[in-house]
């Protein structure tokens, strides 16, 4: 799969990029949502997924979802937030966020609900 | 965690439990009921494993299930994943707790997969409306930028009396559409719930007279009698946002000017209702003797685009906003705006509501901190690079500076790589920058100097001035560096300020970083913070390269994550500070410091009080502590830190 990674954790970015790296996904990881943007919306992106955190400094993780979905309407997007964060939760699915993670981050769930977003051979 | 407890409260739901033994059983349900969410044992009578999901599935599709597997069945829970259950629990550490968030964030998901659907269209729809307003709003403060500067030269200039009533015409002409451009982005900003109120000092009595002052020309040029009648028992100095009061106010006067014929007469009233120790409940009103509002329209008045009658839009102008936006600004207030009028007679406006009140000993202290102390402007030879490209614009900012005081040196580059080039050859103490620019625009122009240009060059505190108003492009402003953020129209006193402290600023920084000789935080003060790796090590799966990379990321990153923290703190960016803070909580939990012991958590405190005040004794722990953590790392870690 080719996932894009938002998050302005630079520890959380990098264990995610050598993680799916490692699971043989094809990782473009940034602490910047303005890169992460600009990725989305070259002509040839084709990400099948996109993880964000949901509480960054400058943009919050809720108007770069937005962004994302004018960017790239149909790439399946989990969230990553904090266990007391339920009304930006729900937010975040209202605005078309498909999946969410909690902090502290189980890396082993995180890469299995990403096996669900897999494209569909055939 | 607080966090949790809040979260195990949500979980206390009723449910309603229909038990079956057999997947014949259940699928003998699905067209005769309906379930919000369903846990699927894999092992039924009638049938087993992954087959049983997929049969299931096949006949409640809209169902989120929750599949039950075998002990410790890690494999066959990502297996049910697969193929399309929401979530498996394995019997073995399965606890009500676990099964209750389970279920509530399997509802959660159902409920979001029917939204997405619908919410695409909507949200385009939405987009094009918020970028169809960024454009009206910068296509119009851009010419009206000239048109207030200009004229606010040419007030300066010579001129004969007859000139200066052409000139009042102009500031009042001018002053009304940008408030129109004002309102039009408010209402966007209400519909998105973004309107705040502010809380700071302000003089009551001084600002209403002000409002007078400033409407007395008005009522004049149409023939009117503006009074004032202001409670002598009136505060003087009161906690509130004297902007948004003065919004509201400014628009009931527009309205009774507007529609009160000559002869006539408006009334701003100011009455103290009830008074406590630090409480003052205060009626305010504007009546005047106009058209009136027939009585049947009094209701929709304050619906947004509405008029009284079509009629007063061809007559008097006017978007029909003001009144929806007033309406809406008094209820942030606590108050209701409301109206009584008689058709032919005219109409009262008014609204009560509660200020506090600010005891006198602390007055004067509080007017001193409003007149910049220490200001550098006047005092020596300050170099101001003006990044323009529009001539007026740089005619008026270059004269405004230049009237302030004639110390300040004014430089004009016309793009962004003009401005980067005289950054290189000369030491400026502050570049005011547009951003719309031919060449290279004023973000790119600032990323350059923020990356490419040597220090001190790049250290340069740079103010973005624009016609864009919308708190996207101020945001965009400052995460490339910039320090701060001005409007066009430009408005000369809060460019003044902002000029003065960022001047300060940047001198108070180079003289006096964070107070060391504080003492540095010992681990009885704060806690034992034995560096705990537990979760490094889980992120990084037994990968000690990586481990090391993600403990090189902290001891990188903390740091720059403090400089930043201490410039929220110095420029009093609440909004900011909070946001890191809560950043850095992540961050110290990745070396095991359990965040209720830290003073994070202060921080974050702090921040949700109403009057939130920059507690600087708490930073300054704060910023030990982070320091102490960096240490840490480095001394377990010499290696990663070469």
């Amino acid at each position: 799969m080719k996932i894009l990674v938002v998050d302005d954790d630079p520890v959380m970015v990098r264990a995610l990029d050598s993680r799916l790296a490692g699971e043989g996904h094809v990782v473009f990881a940034t602490l910047d949502p303005n890169e992460a943007l600009e990725e989305l919306k070259k002509e040839d992106s084709n990400f099948d997924l996109i993880i964000s955190d949901i509480v960054m400094p400058y943009i919050s993780g809720i108007e770069l979802l937005s962004e994302i979905k004018i960017a790239s309407p149909l790439t399946p997007i989990i969230l990553i937030s904090a266990l007391d964060q339920k009304e930006l939760i729900l937010t975040a699915f209202e605005l078309g966020a498909q999946d969410f993670v909690v902090k502290p981050l189980n890396l082993d769930e995180l890469l299995l609900r990403i096996t669900r977003y897999a494209p569909k051979a055939g | 965690m607080g966090g949790s407890v809040q979260f195990q409260e949500q979980l206390n739901f009723t449910y309603q439990l229909r038990r079956v033994g057999s997947l014949g059983e259940a699928i003998a349900l699905s067209d005769k009921e309906t379930f919000d969410v369903a846990l699927l044992d894999l092992s039924l009578p009638d049938s087993r494993g992954m087959k049983t999901l997929q049969d299931f599935l096949s006949n409640f599709h809209d169902c989120p299930t929750i599949v039950l597997t075998g002990f410790e069945d890690e494999k066959t829970g990502f297996l049910a994943l697969q193929d399309g259950a929401v979530d498996y629990l394995t019997k073995g550490n399965m606890n009500t707790y676990i099964l209750a968030k389970s279920i509530v964030y399997a509802c959660i998901r159902k409920d979001n997969a029917a939204l997405q659907k619908a919410k695409i269209v909507a949200e385009k729809t939405a987009e094009m409306k918020q970028k169809f307003l960024a454009s009206m709003s910068h296509e119009l403060r851009t010419p009206l930028n000239v048109i207030t500067g200009t004229t606010r030269l040419l007030e300066q200039s010579e001129h004969t009396r007859l000139q200066q009533q052409y000139i009042e015409a102009l500031k009042i002409g001018s002053q009304k559409l940008l408030g129109l451009v004002n309102n039009i982005l408010d209402l966007s900003k209400i519909e998105s719930d973004k309107i705040k109120l502010e809380n700071h000092q302000f003089e009551l009595v001084k600002g209403l007279n002000e409002l007078l002052k400033l409407y007395s020309f008005h009522a004049r040029e149409k023939k009117l009698d503006l009074y004032g009648k202001l409670d002598q028992l009136l505060p003087t100095m009161v906690i509130g946002d004297s902007h948004r009061l003065n919004q509201v106010l400014i628009n009931l006067l527009d309205n009774a000017i507007k529609f009160t014929k000559p002869a006539g007469e408006v009334e701003l009233k100011a009455k103290m209702v009830e008074e406590t120790e630090d409480m003052a409940t205060i009626r305010f009103a504007v009546a005047d003797t106009g058209i009136g509002i027939k009585k049947e329209k009094l209701v929709q008045i304050f619906d947004s685009f509405v008029q009284a009658d079509e009629s007063t839009t061809r007559l008097h102008g006017g978007t029909g906003l003001g009144l929806s936006i007033s309406q809406y600004l008094v209820s942030l207030f606590g108050g209701k705006l409301e109206v009584k009028s008689t058709e032919g007679e005219g109409s009262e406006f008014s609204f009560t509501i509660q200020v506090k009140k600010v005891a006198s000993d602390n007055i004067i202290a509080k007017i001193e901190d409003d007149t910049v102390p220490d200001s550098r402007i006047g005092e020596e030879q300050i170099n101001i690079l003006l990044v323009e490209d529009h001539n007026f614009n740089q005619m008026v900012a270059t004269q405004l500076l230049k009237n302030w005081s004639p110390s300040l040196n004014i430089d004009i580059a016309n793009n962004g790589k003009e401005g980067v080039d005289k950054i290189s050859e000369k030491d400026y103490d502050l570049v005011l920058m547009d951003i719309a620019m031919p060449i290279m625009d004023g973000l790119d122009a600032t990323k350059h100097i923020r990356e490419k240009l040597p220090n001190p060059k790049n250290q340069v505190p740079i103010i973005a001035m624009t016609a864009h108003a919308l708190k996207s492009e101020r945001d965009k402003c400052f995460k490339i560096g910039m320090n701060d953020f001005i409007s066009k129209p430009i408005d000369p006193n809060l460019l003044y300020k902002k000029i003065n402290k960022i001047l300060n600023l940047s001198k108070i920084e180079m003289e006096q970083s964070i107070p060391k000789k504080a003492q540095p935080i010992s681990q009885n003060e704060e806690g034992s913070f034995d560096i705990d790796l537990t979760y490094l090590e889980h992120l990084s799966n037994g990968d000690q390269k990586l481990k090391n990379t993600l403990i090189e990321s902290i001891i990188d990153d903390l740091p720059k994550e403090m400089g930043k923290l201490k410039i929220c703190h110095a420029q009093t960016d609440i909004e900011g500070y909070y946001k890191i803070a809560h950043k850095l909580k992540t961050t110290f939990g990745y070396v095991g410091l359990k965040t209720d012991r830290t003073v994070v958590q202060a921080l974050e405190r702090e921040e949700k009080k109403e009057n939130f005040t920059f507690d600087s004794n708490l930073f300054t722990k704060f910023v030990l502590l982070a320091e102490a953590v960096v240490k840490q790392l480095i001394k377990i870690y010499p290696i990663v830190n070469k």
